[in-house]
Protein backbone atom coordinates (compact mmCIF):
# COMPACT_ATOMS: atom_id res chain seq x y z
CA UNK A 1 0.00 0.00 0.00
CA UNK A 2 2.85 2.37 -0.24
CA UNK A 3 2.67 5.30 -2.22
CA UNK A 4 -0.92 5.94 -1.54
CA UNK A 5 -2.34 8.78 0.41
CA UNK A 6 -3.34 8.28 4.00
CA UNK A 7 -6.14 7.10 5.68
CA UNK A 8 -7.33 9.36 8.70
CA UNK A 9 -8.92 8.03 11.75
CA UNK A 10 -11.41 10.15 13.87
CA UNK A 11 -12.45 8.55 17.45
CA UNK A 12 -12.01 10.48 20.67
CA UNK A 13 -12.21 6.84 22.39
CA UNK A 14 -8.57 6.36 22.40
CA UNK A 15 -9.55 2.06 22.55
CA UNK A 16 -11.72 2.58 19.32
CA UNK A 17 -9.27 4.88 17.62
CA UNK A 18 -6.12 2.82 18.18
CA UNK A 19 -7.49 -0.50 17.61
CA UNK A 20 -8.51 0.91 14.17
CA UNK A 21 -5.23 2.21 13.22
CA UNK A 22 -2.89 -0.76 14.64
CA UNK A 23 -5.36 -3.39 12.20
CA UNK A 24 -5.18 -0.93 9.42
CA UNK A 25 -1.33 -0.43 9.84
CA UNK A 26 -1.16 -3.74 9.90
CA UNK A 27 -2.58 -4.29 6.89
CA UNK A 28 -0.36 -2.25 5.19
CA UNK A 29 -1.83 1.32 5.31
CA UNK A 30 -0.04 4.60 6.43
CA UNK A 31 -2.26 5.73 9.06
CA UNK A 32 -2.56 8.80 11.34
CA UNK A 33 -5.22 9.29 13.97
CA UNK A 34 -6.95 12.78 15.46
CA UNK A 35 -8.95 12.78 18.88
CA UNK A 36 -11.79 15.09 17.74
CA UNK A 37 -13.29 17.11 15.41
CA UNK A 38 -11.45 19.95 15.30
CA UNK A 39 -7.90 17.70 14.55
CA UNK A 40 -9.42 15.49 12.28
CA UNK A 41 -10.48 18.77 10.23
CA UNK A 42 -6.60 19.80 10.62
CA UNK A 43 -5.62 16.97 9.73
CA UNK A 44 -7.58 15.86 7.04
CA UNK A 45 -6.47 19.26 5.43
CA UNK A 46 -2.59 18.62 5.37
CA UNK A 47 -2.88 15.02 5.16
CA UNK A 48 -5.11 14.93 1.95
CA UNK A 49 -6.30 11.12 3.23
CA UNK A 50 -7.32 8.63 0.65
CA UNK A 51 -10.38 7.37 3.35
CA UNK A 52 -11.50 8.55 6.48
CA UNK A 53 -12.98 7.01 9.07
CA UNK A 54 -15.10 9.02 11.33
CA UNK A 55 -16.95 8.72 14.78
CA UNK A 56 -19.90 11.12 14.85
CA UNK A 57 -19.64 11.63 18.57
CA UNK A 58 -17.11 14.07 19.34
CA UNK A 59 -15.87 16.86 21.53
CA UNK A 60 -15.12 20.24 19.91
CA UNK A 61 -16.39 19.83 16.96
CA UNK A 62 -18.93 16.55 16.03
CA UNK A 63 -18.69 14.22 13.18
CA UNK A 64 -21.49 16.27 11.04
CA UNK A 65 -19.48 19.53 11.80
CA UNK A 66 -16.16 17.32 10.33
CA UNK A 67 -18.10 16.35 7.36
CA UNK A 68 -19.13 20.17 6.20
CA UNK A 69 -15.50 21.22 7.36
CA UNK A 70 -14.49 18.56 4.65
CA UNK A 71 -16.90 19.82 1.78
CA UNK A 72 -15.70 23.22 2.13
CA UNK A 73 -12.25 21.79 1.76
CA UNK A 74 -13.66 20.17 -1.17
CA UNK A 75 -12.41 16.71 0.12
CA UNK A 76 -15.67 15.15 -0.24
CA UNK A 77 -17.10 13.25 -2.12
CA UNK A 78 -13.47 12.24 -3.99
CA UNK A 79 -12.52 10.74 -0.43
CA UNK A 80 -14.46 8.41 0.98
CA UNK A 81 -15.84 8.37 4.24
CA UNK A 82 -17.07 6.04 7.10
CA UNK A 83 -19.03 7.04 9.64
CA UNK A 84 -19.27 5.47 13.14
CA UNK A 85 -23.20 6.10 14.24
CA UNK A 86 -25.40 4.54 17.26
CA UNK A 87 -27.68 1.65 16.08
CA UNK A 88 -31.03 3.18 15.02
CA UNK A 89 -29.57 6.44 14.70
CA UNK A 90 -31.14 6.56 11.23
CA UNK A 91 -31.55 10.22 11.11
CA UNK A 92 -28.26 10.32 11.94
CA UNK A 93 -27.29 8.64 9.09
CA UNK A 94 -29.18 10.70 6.37
CA UNK A 95 -27.40 13.64 7.90
CA UNK A 96 -24.18 12.45 7.39
CA UNK A 97 -24.50 10.75 3.77
CA UNK A 98 -26.28 14.43 2.91
CA UNK A 99 -23.23 15.95 4.02
CA UNK A 100 -20.84 13.63 2.06
CA UNK A 101 -20.47 10.46 3.92
CA UNK A 102 -20.35 7.51 1.60
CA UNK A 103 -21.22 4.45 4.11
CA UNK A 104 -21.50 4.13 8.09
CA UNK A 105 -21.18 1.50 10.28
CA UNK A 106 -23.34 1.11 13.36
CA UNK A 107 -21.90 0.92 16.95
CA UNK A 108 -21.00 -2.05 18.41
CA UNK A 109 -19.50 -3.45 15.50
CA UNK A 110 -16.41 -6.21 15.06
CA UNK A 111 -13.04 -6.26 14.18
CA UNK A 112 -13.80 -7.94 11.00
CA UNK A 113 -17.13 -5.41 10.37
CA UNK A 114 -15.37 -2.99 10.45
CA UNK A 115 -11.92 -3.53 8.52
CA UNK A 116 -14.99 -5.14 5.47
CA UNK A 117 -16.42 -1.64 5.24
CA UNK A 118 -13.39 0.17 5.09
CA UNK A 119 -12.00 -2.66 2.67
CA UNK A 120 -15.46 -1.85 0.54
CA UNK A 121 -14.48 2.32 0.68
CA UNK A 122 -11.62 1.63 -1.30
CA UNK A 123 -12.63 -1.31 -2.92
CA UNK A 124 -9.64 -3.15 -1.77
CA UNK A 125 -10.32 -6.18 0.67
CA UNK A 126 -8.14 -6.04 3.62
CA UNK A 127 -6.60 -9.34 4.40
CA UNK A 128 -6.36 -10.49 7.95
CA UNK A 129 -2.67 -9.60 9.22
CA UNK A 130 0.00 -12.25 8.71
CA UNK A 131 0.23 -14.75 11.73
CA UNK A 132 2.76 -12.99 14.45
CA UNK A 133 4.98 -15.32 16.21
CA UNK A 134 3.65 -16.24 19.73
CA UNK A 135 5.10 -18.16 22.53
CA UNK A 136 4.86 -21.98 22.05
CA UNK A 137 1.30 -23.06 23.63
CA UNK A 138 0.42 -26.10 25.24
CA UNK A 139 -1.59 -28.74 22.97
CA UNK A 140 -5.00 -27.49 23.71
CA UNK A 141 -8.67 -28.25 23.14
CA UNK A 142 -11.55 -26.30 21.47
CA UNK A 143 -14.85 -26.63 23.60
CA UNK B 1 -19.91 -16.10 23.25
CA UNK B 2 -16.64 -17.38 21.50
CA UNK B 3 -15.80 -21.05 22.30
CA UNK B 4 -13.88 -21.73 25.62
CA UNK B 5 -10.08 -23.48 24.44
CA UNK B 6 -8.95 -25.95 27.26
CA UNK B 7 -5.56 -27.42 27.61
CA UNK B 8 -5.19 -30.38 27.93
CA UNK B 9 -3.97 -30.36 31.48
CA UNK B 10 -7.22 -28.74 32.31
CA UNK B 11 -6.13 -24.81 32.33
CA UNK B 12 -8.36 -22.32 30.89
CA UNK B 13 -6.70 -20.99 27.53
CA UNK B 14 -9.11 -18.17 26.71
CA UNK B 15 -11.84 -17.93 23.81
CA UNK B 16 -11.37 -18.10 20.31
CA UNK B 17 -11.92 -14.90 19.88
CA UNK B 18 -9.61 -14.26 22.44
CA UNK B 19 -6.97 -16.23 20.58
CA UNK B 20 -7.71 -14.79 17.14
CA UNK B 21 -7.57 -10.92 18.68
CA UNK B 22 -4.35 -11.73 20.12
CA UNK B 23 -3.03 -13.54 16.69
CA UNK B 24 -3.97 -10.39 14.86
CA UNK B 25 -2.63 -7.30 16.48
CA UNK B 26 0.55 -9.48 18.73
CA UNK B 27 0.36 -10.11 22.63
CA UNK B 28 1.76 -7.18 23.69
CA UNK B 29 -0.80 -5.07 21.81
CA UNK B 30 -3.36 -7.35 22.68
CA UNK B 31 -2.54 -7.09 26.65
CA UNK B 32 -2.25 -2.87 26.24
CA UNK B 33 -6.20 -3.15 24.52
CA UNK B 34 -7.59 -5.19 27.10
CA UNK B 35 -5.78 -3.05 30.25
CA UNK B 36 -7.15 -0.13 28.38
CA UNK B 37 -10.96 -1.09 28.08
CA UNK B 38 -10.48 -2.49 31.66
CA UNK B 39 -9.41 0.84 33.02
CA UNK B 40 -12.03 2.49 30.82
CA UNK B 41 -15.14 0.01 32.31
CA UNK B 42 -13.83 0.73 36.31
CA UNK B 43 -14.79 4.49 35.60
CA UNK B 44 -18.07 4.30 33.22
CA UNK B 45 -21.48 4.26 35.24
CA UNK B 46 -20.37 6.15 38.72
CA UNK B 47 -23.72 8.24 38.32
CA UNK B 48 -26.95 7.44 37.90
CA UNK B 49 -28.09 10.24 35.83
CA UNK B 50 -29.43 9.35 32.66
CA UNK B 51 -26.95 12.14 30.63
CA UNK B 52 -23.53 10.77 32.17
CA UNK B 53 -25.41 7.00 31.69
CA UNK B 54 -26.23 7.65 27.79
CA UNK B 55 -22.31 9.19 26.89
CA UNK B 56 -20.78 6.14 28.97
CA UNK B 57 -23.06 3.80 27.34
CA UNK B 58 -22.35 4.94 23.85
CA UNK B 59 -18.66 4.16 24.65
CA UNK B 60 -18.64 1.36 26.00
CA UNK B 61 -21.02 0.25 22.98
CA UNK B 62 -19.16 1.55 20.69
CA UNK B 63 -15.68 -0.37 22.39
CA UNK B 64 -16.75 -3.30 23.69
CA UNK B 65 -17.54 -5.19 19.81
CA UNK B 66 -13.93 -5.19 19.34
CA UNK B 67 -12.95 -6.86 22.43
CA UNK B 68 -15.47 -9.36 21.87
CA UNK B 69 -17.60 -8.82 24.54
CA UNK B 70 -20.82 -8.71 22.57
CA UNK B 71 -23.46 -9.48 25.41
CA UNK B 72 -22.32 -6.41 27.09
CA UNK B 73 -22.58 -3.75 24.12
CA UNK B 74 -25.68 -5.01 23.58
CA UNK B 75 -26.63 -4.46 27.17
CA UNK B 76 -24.67 -0.73 26.38
CA UNK B 77 -26.71 -0.12 23.73
CA UNK B 78 -30.04 -0.90 25.08
CA UNK B 79 -29.46 1.56 27.88
CA UNK B 80 -27.63 4.57 25.37
CA UNK B 81 -31.09 3.92 23.70
CA UNK B 82 -33.56 4.42 26.92
CA UNK B 83 -31.80 6.88 27.99
CA UNK B 84 -32.31 8.55 25.04
CA UNK B 85 -36.24 7.86 25.15
CA UNK B 86 -36.23 8.56 29.37
CA UNK B 87 -38.12 5.48 29.50
CA UNK B 88 -36.60 2.03 31.34
CA UNK B 89 -33.75 3.34 32.06
CA UNK B 90 -33.77 1.91 35.74
CA UNK B 91 -34.31 -2.26 34.35
CA UNK B 92 -31.73 -1.66 31.38
CA UNK B 93 -29.01 -0.12 33.68
CA UNK B 94 -29.61 -2.87 36.37
CA UNK B 95 -28.94 -5.15 33.32
CA UNK B 96 -25.96 -3.62 32.16
CA UNK B 97 -24.16 -3.91 35.70
CA UNK B 98 -24.68 -7.66 35.31
CA UNK B 99 -22.83 -7.65 32.14
CA UNK B 100 -20.30 -5.23 33.57
CA UNK B 101 -19.24 -7.44 36.23
CA UNK B 102 -19.42 -10.58 33.75
CA UNK B 103 -16.85 -8.15 31.32
CA UNK B 104 -14.76 -7.46 34.63
CA UNK B 105 -14.51 -11.07 35.29
CA UNK B 106 -13.57 -11.94 31.81
CA UNK B 107 -10.67 -9.58 31.09
CA UNK B 108 -9.36 -9.95 34.49
CA UNK B 109 -8.91 -14.06 33.28
CA UNK B 110 -7.47 -12.46 30.06
CA UNK B 111 -4.97 -9.91 31.68
CA UNK B 112 -3.82 -12.58 33.99
CA UNK B 113 -3.09 -15.01 31.33
CA UNK B 114 -1.80 -12.59 28.90
CA UNK B 115 0.20 -11.14 31.50
CA UNK B 116 1.49 -14.67 32.52
CA UNK B 117 2.67 -15.30 29.18
CA UNK B 118 4.97 -12.47 28.41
Amino acid sequence: MSGKAPILVADDDPLVRELILTRLRLAGFDVHGARDGREAVERARALRPQAVVLDINMPELDGFGVLAALQELRLTPATPVLVLTARHAAEDVRKAIKLGAKDFLAKPFTQEQLMARVGRLLRTPIAPPPPRPQAPQPETVEI
Amino acid sequence: MSAQIFTLDGRHGGTVFERDFEASLGREAALGFVTLFQAQLAERFQTAEPESLQADAHKVAGAAGLLGLDALGEAARVLEEACEARAGVARAFEALQIEVERAQARLAAWTARLAAAA
